[in-house]
């Protein structure tokens, strides 16, 4: 198994060279730069404006800055960010743990809310309950997830304020002791979370229904309620642990997704995290940054495709069985 | 953010500007029993940008520079300008200076005071200061402000003297531009490495603040300096700002009382909170105005009858009532109404569609069957564009999109993400935008003489005028304020008749401060976070 | 209940899009028109105002009259200054009120009549968008499910390759090399959309080249495209088609995400997204700005899903 994931991971490398090469010409061919970027609008005289071409490294022509980059990243250097004035691993690190939280609360909440979902529509099939479910996870997916995310800071912020508007921790809390710091950041993630989490519970939901349905008709889950399983330990344990194969595999697959498709989730909740990195980084024409970013993203596929598959294969005994 | 021409604080139009009208905002009134001013406390603000560079001399931004100014203070600052007097300056690093015979040398005197490590504040460091403001390797934006000194002497640790190549009205403010760094700390770096240093985690300061605490994109905590010169001072232990992109959200956290002050406020959301209560609205002046600039390389715009006949289409005032909701003034030119070098004699064009028409038949045009405005074969359409995310101009842009939409004229419009913006306009690839410049004195001559096109300057509308030309050199030959002053009225006549640009409004900038903020009233206008040096938290 | 979601949500969609290509025809008002930007800047659903129509047919909207004194002209509010209308420019019945059944925005401009010309555009991209990514990606994955060997490996990994890049990110790249403008929305979001379109109909393809009639079609020396176009392309095309109407939903949120960003089809069009980010400033004194175009979108959305799982569900029986 892990000669296997080794060798996925190895392959994926030509990939993720090809991804940069991509990012970088896409931001090499985009008008302006760094320096017209970070000038905003201000006019400056022209030597200005040479010295810090050359405090970049911009005077270069692309392809001698893209080998630079590619030799130093297999160094493990990835550069200067020139918008944020600091070390590209250093600004990476900070946004990374902001985005795992997020994507980790998110998931959860997708994860409990698709698999109540799913439950609840196959148990109560074609009866009042699975349809009001299935209406509403619809309706969740219907709703653009920035807007989504306004009518929660709305409501829960604004006008029953529950919740704080945006931002990981309240003032201070950085330095609080372990609990106290804990529940205020798991009190700030919460309504983003929702919300990244709630749009995306329908396929999830959907998935599961249809392999619960599935299930139930077969064999295995007969026998076991001839044994005399009771209805909660078949439900959870028999029927859907079957029924999560193509569950995981989704959930795989949309760990990506989670984590630098959150955007617009970020942007509306001022939530410091990678997905808005990367666009600062991109309207800043910061070409380091959006390289580390867009390469960090595409690791984050290839390792949830990865993960994705390991899952389904210790899950699925059928899977087992032929590799045994 | 706004614009910035050039960015030279207290120069010469400045200097102006203050003399008469004074450059204070609305006043503030205490509310009843706030009380006398006291210690201690954090005030927490809110902003939606992050410092660009924790090292003055490589940032651009104002809001970094207003913190830069925090921990890094001056040798002398100006103060709060008095109504009919020139410019003063207030000692800070230095505790007195004098101008020699032939006002060729500037000798300040340095106050005894110490880096927050505990070393002395010396003449070398306002040497060492120098050479990196000026150093091509830095790169620093205003570097233009030193462009007259020809070398900074030590002469003993607490004396240092500025000798200038020629005399001029401003050399006191370009003397004192830019804060005073620690020679012990900074040099440690060589210049030509300081773009890619990391400069957060210096801790060595001499203002009234220091830096605490730097989570980019997040948050950033100022505290209290216990070695600052005026041991009074300041009052708050801390001042933490909360990075927050939206200033919606920023504001909804400022009702809800984890703010205590916003700035930067779009006007609707100035208006909706003066209605709704409990943080008070204060103004302060900026010396800067909008506008929309014209490509005076494309017909018809380069014809001044053709610009002044857009400006009088638009309805300007209407701008200040419907986006502004008041907080501003329709301009006449580039000078603050306010300030004692406007001509008050220049009234800002009408609202007047019927004399546009007139003009613009007079320059040739014709309606065709279809009401639209037509020469030789050829209907007046142009693309009206701005930098994306500037609300208030994208708004400014839809709604001049629909005035000349009625006089006749097709309007595309178009947000360009910044880095587009600027190239497209630095290489004259437009036909109009709307844009904004927060000026001073050399701006003028970088922003309209014919000489200044990009790169070299910021004439980006290509403006090319005998007469103006001619009047921005008098201006520049001038070696004091009194000689200035009516080149400049006739400066602003000459740019009112031939509109270089459609003045749209000059508008101030607009914070809201909650209640047990204290304290909170504008001072040098270049420096719009100068009272948190004064400002207090009140006992509830 | 299966043709009761099927045929709920094609008729809400066939409603919508002839209300809006008739919008023209319906009496709205122009949904650039920006009316009065003082007196109906953001008012709320459901707004009556004070209108007084003159002798040229203009409208002058008000926040209050003034009594009229007689054979006098009409003095009237708008904001905080007073204005004065001569009687001689007053039509015979001057006096109106005009309701604005969904308010208007902050520049004046009537929601309702925006919403439904908002419509036409939010359709528009979805529509073209998907047909585009759908043909684009059918082409490509007829050609490498056809071809198999090098192609169909070299374009596999260039699918792979893109779909490494998450999308948002992708489009910003695009949208930020050309000016905004419908039609670069669309072929953005085209260009970008057609790796999953190209693996399904590779899959169908790869699983048709085994069936009896097709190795028939082979062994018979039929040529490769001939093959392509009468035997696989067929088969992929149901599944294709059910595909694209849910994927139709998918684009119209990815437009809007565009528009939001700043990044959509520029005004005075307005577009659904566009029309949420011009609330967005305006969500706590003017809520319905931005909370009506974002219902409108769910309600597309959730009626292209029904539409479309129905669809499915037809097309393959065996589904649960």
């Amino acid at each position: 198994m892990i000669r296997y994931a080794c060798g996925r991971l190895l392959s994926a490398v030509p990939v993720l060279v090809a991804v940069a090469t991509l990012g970088f010409a896409i931001v090499e061919f985009a008008p302006g730069d760094a320096v017209e970027a970070w000038l905003g609008e201000r006019a400056v005289p022209p030597e200005v404006r040479a010295s810090l071409e050359r405090a970049y490294g911009l005077h270069q022509p692309p392809w001698q800055r893209y080998a630079s980059w590619l030799a130093s990243l297999a160094r493990g250097e990835l550069g200067w960010s020139f918008s944020r004035s600091r070390p590209v691993r250093e600004v990476l690190a900070g946004a990374l743990p902001a985005t795992l939280w997020l994507a980790g609360a998110a998931m959860l909440i997708h994860l409990a809310s698709g698999i109540a979902a799913g439950l609840i529509g196959a148990r109560f099939r074609r009866r009042w309950p699975d349809h009001l479910i299935q209406a509403l996870v619809l309706t969740l997916y219907g709703m653009p997830v920035f807007w989504l995310g306004l009518m929660a800071t709305l409501a829960l912020a604004y006008r029953i304020p529950l919740f704080p508007p945006s931002s990981m921790f309240s003032v201070g809390m950085r330095e609080a002791a372990l609990l106290p710091r804990l529940a205020d950041l798991l009190w700030h993630v919460t309504l983003p979370a929702a919300v990244l989490g709630l749009a995306s519970t329908a396929a999830t939901a959907r998935l599961l229904r249809g392999g619960l349905l599935q299930v139930l008709g077969e064999e295995f889950l007969r026998a076991a309620r001839a044994r005399g399983a009771g209805p909660l330990r078949l439900w959870l344990v028999h029927a859907l642990r079957h029924a999560s194969i193509p569950v995981v595999h989704l959930l795989g697959m949309s760990l990506p997704v989670l984590v630098s498709g959150s955007l617009v989730v970020e942007v509306v909740f001022a939530w410091p995290g990678m997905g808005r990195l990367a666009y600062e980084a991109l309207l800043a024409r910061d070409t380091p940054l959006v390289l580390a970013a867009t390469v960090l993203s595409a690791i984050l596929v290839v390792v949830g495709n990865l993960l994705a598959d390991v899952a389904t294969a210790g899950l699925d005994p059928r899977v087992r069985v032929r590799r045994r | 953010m706004r614009a910035a021409a050039a960015h030279h604080p207290s120069s010469l139009l400045l200097a102006a500007a203050c003399a008469l009208a004074g450059c204070e905002g609305r006043p503030e009134q205490p509310p009843a029993g706030a009380g006398e001013p006291r210690r201690g406390g954090t005030a927490v603000l809110g902003t939606v940008v992050d410092v660009d560079n924790w090292n003055e001399y490589l940032s651009q931004q104002a809001f970094a520079n207003a913190l830069h100014r925090r921990l890094y203070p001056r040798l002398a600052r100006e103060a709060p300008p008095e109504p009919g007097q020139p410019p003063r300056f207030e000692p800070e690093l230095a505790e007195a200076w004098s101008f020699s015979e032939d006002r060729l040398a500037l000798t300040f005197r340095l106050r005894e005071a110490s880096w927050s490590d505990g070393n002395p504040i010396q003449a070398s460091d306002v040497r060492f200061t120098w050479r990196a403001q000026t150093s091509p390797e830095v790169g620093w934006i205003n570097a233009s402000t030193k462009e007259h000194i020809r070398e900074v002497e030590a002469r003993d640790p607490r004396t240092v003297v500025f000798h200038f190549d020629r005399a001029y009205p401003e050399q006191l403010a370009d003397a004192v531009t830019g804060g005073v760094l620690p020679e012990h700390i900074f040099a440690r770096v060589p210049f030509a490495r300081w773009r890619t240093h990391d400069w957060s985690s210096v801790r060595v300061v001499s203002g009234p603040f220091r830096l605490a605490a730097y989570r980019p994109a997040e948050e950033i905590v100022l505290e209290r300096n216990p070695g600052y010169y005026r041991a009074e001072l300041p009052r708050l232990d801390r001042v933490v700002f909360r990075i927050v992109p939206d200033i919606s959200n920023l504001l909804t956290q400022l009702l809800a009382g984890h703010l205590d002050y916003v700035d930067k406020l779009p006007p609707w959301e100035a208006a909706r909170l003066e209605r709704s209560g409990p943080v008070r609205i204060v103004e302060f002046r900026v010396p800067g105005f909008e506008y929309i600039g014209w490509n005076h390389r494309r017909e018809p715009f380069d014809d001044p009858r053709v610009r002044r006949a857009l400006t009088l289409a638009i309805d300007r005032q209407g701008l200040v009532d419907e986006l502004l909701r008041g907080y501003g003034t329709v301009c006449a030119g580039p000078v603050p109404s306010w300030s004692a070098a406007a001509d008050p004699a220049l009234e800002p064009w009408p609202h007047d569609p019927g004399e546009a028409e007139r003009l613009l038949r007079e320059a040739g045009f014709a309606r065709d069957s279809e009401g639209r405005l037509v020469r030789g074969g050829r209907p007046l359409a142009l693309t009206l564009a701005t930098n994306a995310g500037n609300r208030l101009r994208e708004a400014v842009l839809v709604k001049v999109q629909e005035q000349l939409r009625r006089l006749g004229i097709e309007v595309q419009v178009a947000s360009l993400e910044m880095a587009a913006f600027r190239e497209r306009n630095a290489a004259g690839d437009f036909d109009a935008y709307v844009g904004g410049w927060t000026i001073s004195g050399r701006a003028l001559r970088q922003l309209f003489h014919s000489q200044m096109l990009p790169p070299r300057g910021a004439n980006i509308v290509a403006y090319r005028s005998p007469r103006a030309d001619a009047l921005l050199e008098r201006l520049d030959a001038a070696k004091t304020w009194e000689q200035a002053l009516p080149v400049l009225r006739e400066l602003q006549r000459c740019l009112h008749e031939e509109q270089p640009y459609t003045f749209l409004y000059e508008m101030p900038l607009l914070a809201a401060v909650a209640a047990r903020l204290q304290g909170v009233s504008p001072g040098p206008p270049d420096d719009p976070l100068a009272h948190l040096e004064q400002a207090w938290i009140a006992v509830p | 209940m299966r043709d009761g979601r099927l045929w709920g949500g094609a008729g809400f969609l066939a409603l919508l899009a002839g209300a809006a290509l008739a919008a023209p025809w319906l009496g709205l008002r122009d949904p650039r028109a920006q009316l009065d930007g003082l007196v109906l800047q953001a008012r709320p659903p459901l707004t009556r105002v004070d209108a007084i129509r003159l002798r040229d047919g203009t409208l002058r909207y008000a926040d209050a009259l003034a009594p009229q004194r007689p054979g006098g002209g009409v003095r009237y509010r708008r904001g905080e200054r007073w204005f004065e209308i001569p009687p001689e420019a007053l039509a015979a019945r001057w006096h109106e009120r005009h309701l604005f059944l969904l308010g208007t925005d902050a520049f004046g401009r009537d929601l309702a009549s925006r919403l439904i010309y908002g419509a036409r555009v939010s359709l528009a991209v979805g529509l073209l968008a998907t047909a585009l990514a759908v043909l684009l990606g059918g082409f490509v994955g007829l050609v490498a499910g056809t071809l198999g060997g090098f192609v169909d490996g070299a374009l596999m990994r260039f699918v792979d390759l893109l779909l490494a890049v998450p999308r948002l990110f992708l489009l910003l790249l695009l949208v930020s090399l050309y000016r905004p403008s419908l039609w670069t929305t669309v072929l953005v979001l085209g260009a970008t959309g057609w790796m999953a379109p190209a693996r399904l109909v590779r899959a169908q393809v790869l699983a048709l080249r085994e069936r009896d009639f097709v190795q028939a079609a082979r062994a018979g020396g039929a040529p490769l495209a001939r093959i392509a176009l009468r035997h696989l392309l067929p088969g992929a095309l149901v599944p294709l088609a059910a595909e694209a109407t849910l994927r139709v939903g998918h684009t119209m949120l990815l437009e809007a995400s565009l528009s939001f960003l700043g990044l959509g089809v520029p005004p005075p069009t307005p577009s659904w997204g566009a029309m949420i980010a011009e609330g967005r400033d305006r969500l706590f004194d003017a809520w319905w700005i931005a909370t009506l175009p974002g219902l409108a979108i769910a309600a597309t959305v959730v009626a292209l899903s029904l539409a479309g799982d129905a669809l499915t569900e037809r097309l393959e029986p065996a589904a649960p």
